[in-house]
């Protein structure tokens, strides 16, 4: 049986996008990596806006001290199993950003992140590759797999 | 020095009360009053054609605060200045004779403490929720670390996000983020029944405090940060960046590095209209166009990372040039894809506008007048989708927009269709201007060796956004790190005019008005809703909304409680 749960999730990994304060450069390379060039949807992935809805939490930007409780409701909202994708420079640590009063950091500073893809910002076949990486894990019962049914 | 007629009918007026006047750069003027004059002089100047306020800047000299209004009349700043001082930081508010300015001064009480007295947004504007009252972050005896321990220590943005239950009040609970838009802004509506009466607008989740980073980093590695402001019009702001600092430092670029400024500037703006096509396209549930338009934006990115070596962040403008050359052998390729993009752009229009789907909900949606346009203040597009002549390429031409035959596209619509109207218009015009500059670009140096050391002058640069006038302001300190800057984006300008669009439309055309100023630093996600004759608040996602209006077609719910007892927190209507 969990291989069929298994086998279903990797097959339609549903994704949430969130922007927590980046610049919105991160962001239309996620949406354009959903457009015909890319297509995303080929993988099953497909993009929701409700957290309730989705498996994947792809954040995009730093942490702004406004959005960080919000981003914490948002992924205790999201159903488990969840795996979260930092994508890009300012997700990963901050980036750009890290001198401004107002900015916490990374995601991984509210919540734990699965995969980093790095670049300001990373082109669509990064971000692609990012998450295939990630459904190989899920769909192998990587360790983020292990670590979250336990 | 030419002084122009206001200054002198302001000295008339104001008497004792004008302090100093004077220009230091062409098109800049400015006039130091006494504060008790401020609502004197402001009304004077609106009454003289100074109905547009650009920005409002706030300053720390260290001596004391001083507030710069920058009012603008076709192509011509004028910057009233006044002295604040530090113990009695207070002015009058002068919404009630320029309702656009709201927001600016609310963000000046935010940032440094100055009190406008009538002003009637609530605080914080900008700041997370919990700041304390009275400490302000850009005055200049906080340093970045202070800031960040005050946040910490009293916990700035840690509160609990309210919760409102029982009494009839039904929450569904959204954080603010969303698919197809990007960026989380709070918007408040006060509806009766299914029209919206008034809207408050919170925003300041992404609030980051690039200004004050700024003041702490070298011009050089701000060019990075200027970038970065926002990840669509890139190009836009290093291009505001550096007119800034090179009309500071008085220095002279090449004449091909400024045609291949204006070739970047207009690439990015046809990226940017294609992405908000589709966008809204979205919006209104025409998807179909979502998927064209972000093909074909495809080709164009092409030719940027061609042309700069990036898709989105080009790094192409420095201080004294531009990065790279548009080598003669690439110039075939971009004809070839602006001939591509002319056809496509045609194409849009056609599709759109004869599509009934697509017009029955933009033609007469978001409804407002040209003067209410003119006195919010609006800018870009928008502006000029409500019949509001105003373009900084033209009006203020910079770089070489001047040498440059182009028409400023206006309509006068009045409604959401005109800025879909005048967007598919610019693509036009933004490709003729690409193949004129292509073909007339001389030879010769594309880069000058700029200073590192920026004088102790103010320097106000503004350019054409897509998104609108986007202004800088620049205050060098006599070293390597500015002294003060500031950005005011084309988005805020609009936020008070899209407020006046939402009052009077239905609920369920929020997504699309909301979308029609293409918010760059914005997604209304989460929208609170308050039903003056029944007391009730609710808050609603955008998907909530698309559902709402799905039924509302069908005709199984005509009112918003309807689909409350009905639907409830469920979002997912297919």
């Amino acid at each position: 049986m969990e291989r069929v749960v298994r086998w279903a999730r990797a097959r339609s990994p549903w994704i949430l996008h969130l922007n927590t304060g980046g610049c919105n450069g991160c962001d239309i390379e996620v949406v354009a990596a959903l457009t015909p060039r890319y297509d995303v949807e080929r993988f099953g992935i497909l993009l929701r806006g409700s957290p309730r809805h989705a498996d994947i939490i792809v954040v995009t930007g730093p942490i702004t001290v406004q959005m960080r409780e919000r981003v914490k409701r948002i992924y205790d909202q999201t159903p488990e199993p969840k795996f979260v994708v930092a994508v890009g420079q300012c997700a990963c640590s901050g980036g750009v950003f890290r001198n401004c009063y107002s900015v916490i950091g990374g995601v991984d500073k509210v919540m734990p992140v699965d995969i980093y893809i790095p670049g300001c910002p990373p082109k669509p076949e990064a971000i692609i590759y990012g998450i295939a990486q990630l459904i190989d894990r899920i769909a192998g019962g990587g360790i983020a797999w292990i670590y979250r049914s336990k | 020095m030419d002084i122009p007629v206001e200054v002198n009918i302001l000295r008339d007026r104001l008497g004792d009360r004008l302090i100093e006047y004077g220009s230091i750069k062409p098109r800049r003027i400015y006039a130091r009053i006494e504060r008790s004059a401020v609502k004197d002089a402001i009304s004077l100047l609106a009454s003289h054609g100074y109905t547009h306020v650009s920005a409002i800047t706030g300053l720390d000299t260290g001596k004391g605060l001083e507030v710069l209004y920058h009012l603008d009349r076709t192509g011509s700043l004028f910057t009233v200045r006044v002295d604040v001082p530090y113990d009695d930081p207070k002015l009058p508010s002068i919404t009630d004779i320029i309702p656009g300015a709201v927001l600016y001064e609310g963000e000046v009480r935010d940032l440094f403490g100055v009190v406008f007295e009538g002003n009637p947004y609530p605080r914080p504007v900008v700041l997370p929720d919990g700041w304390p009252e009275d400490f302000h972050p850009l005055r200049k005896i906080y340093s970045v670390d202070d800031i960040r321990k005050t946040i910490a220590d009293r916990g700035v943005g840690t509160q609990q996000i309210e919760v409102e239950e029982g009494g009839g009040a039904i929450y569904v609970p959204i954080g603010p983020q969303h698919p197809a838009l990007k960026e989380p802004i709070g918007l408040r509506f006060v509806v009766e029944g299914e029209y919206i009466v008034k809207v408050k607008a919170r925003i300041g989740y992404n609030h980051r405090g690039i200004e004050k980073a700024m003041e702490n980093q070298t011009y050089i590695q701000n060019l990075m940060l200027a970038e970065r402001i926002c990840g669509i019009c890139s190009v836009a702001h290093t291009q505001c960046y550096v007119l800034a600092v090179e009309s500071a430092l008085d220095l002279d670029i090449p004449e091909r590095a400024r045609y291949i400024r204006v070739v970047m500037n207009e690439l990015n703006r046809i990226h940017s209209h294609m992405l908000w096509m589709g966008v809204a396209g979205h919006e209104v549930g025409f998807d179909t166009i979502l998927m064209y338009t972000w093909r074909d934006r495809e080709y164009v990115l092409d030719l940027l990372e061609a042309i700069s070596g990036n898709r989105v962040t080009y790094s192409i403008n420095v201080i004294g040039g531009v990065r790279r050359d548009i080598p003669d052998d690439m110039r075939d390729s971009v004809m070839k894809t602006m001939d591509y993009v002319e056809v496509r752009a045609k194409l849009y229009m056609d599709l759109l506008l004869r599509d009934p789907s697509f017009t029955r909900r933009t033609v007469g949606v978001g409804k407002a007048s040209t003067r209410d346009a003119l006195t919010l203040c609006a800018v870009g597009p928008t502006a000029r989708a409500f019949n509001v002549k105003k373009d900084i390429r033209k009006d203020e031409p910079y770089e070489v927009y001047g040498d440059i035959p182009f028409e400023i596209v206006v309509v006068d619509n009045c409604d959401v269709a005109g800025t879909f109207i005048v967007r598919a218009k610019e693509i036009l015009e933004s490709v003729d201007i690409i193949r004129y500059a292509l073909e007339h670009m001389p030879g010769g140096d594309y880069r000058v060796k700029a200073p590192r050391r920026v004088p102790q002058i103010e320097a106000i640069a503004r350019v054409e956004a897509p998104r609108g006038e986007l202004l800088h302001y620049l205050k060098g300190s006599g070293g390597e790190q500015p002294y003060r800057y500031k950005v005011r984006t084309p988005t805020l300008a609009n936020i008070p005019f899209v407020a006046k669009m939402l009052e009077g439309c239905n609920v369920a055309d929020i997504p699309i008005a909301f979308a029609a100023i293409d918010p760059c630093m914005a997604c209304e996600d989460r929208m609170e809703f308050i039903d003056e004759s029944k007391g009730v608040t609710w808050i609603w996602s955008l998907e909530d909304l698309r559902a709402y209006r799905k039924l509302k077609e069908k005709g199984s719910v005509s009112k918003p409680l309807e689909y409350i007892d009905r639907y409830g927190g469920k979002l997912d209507v297919s």
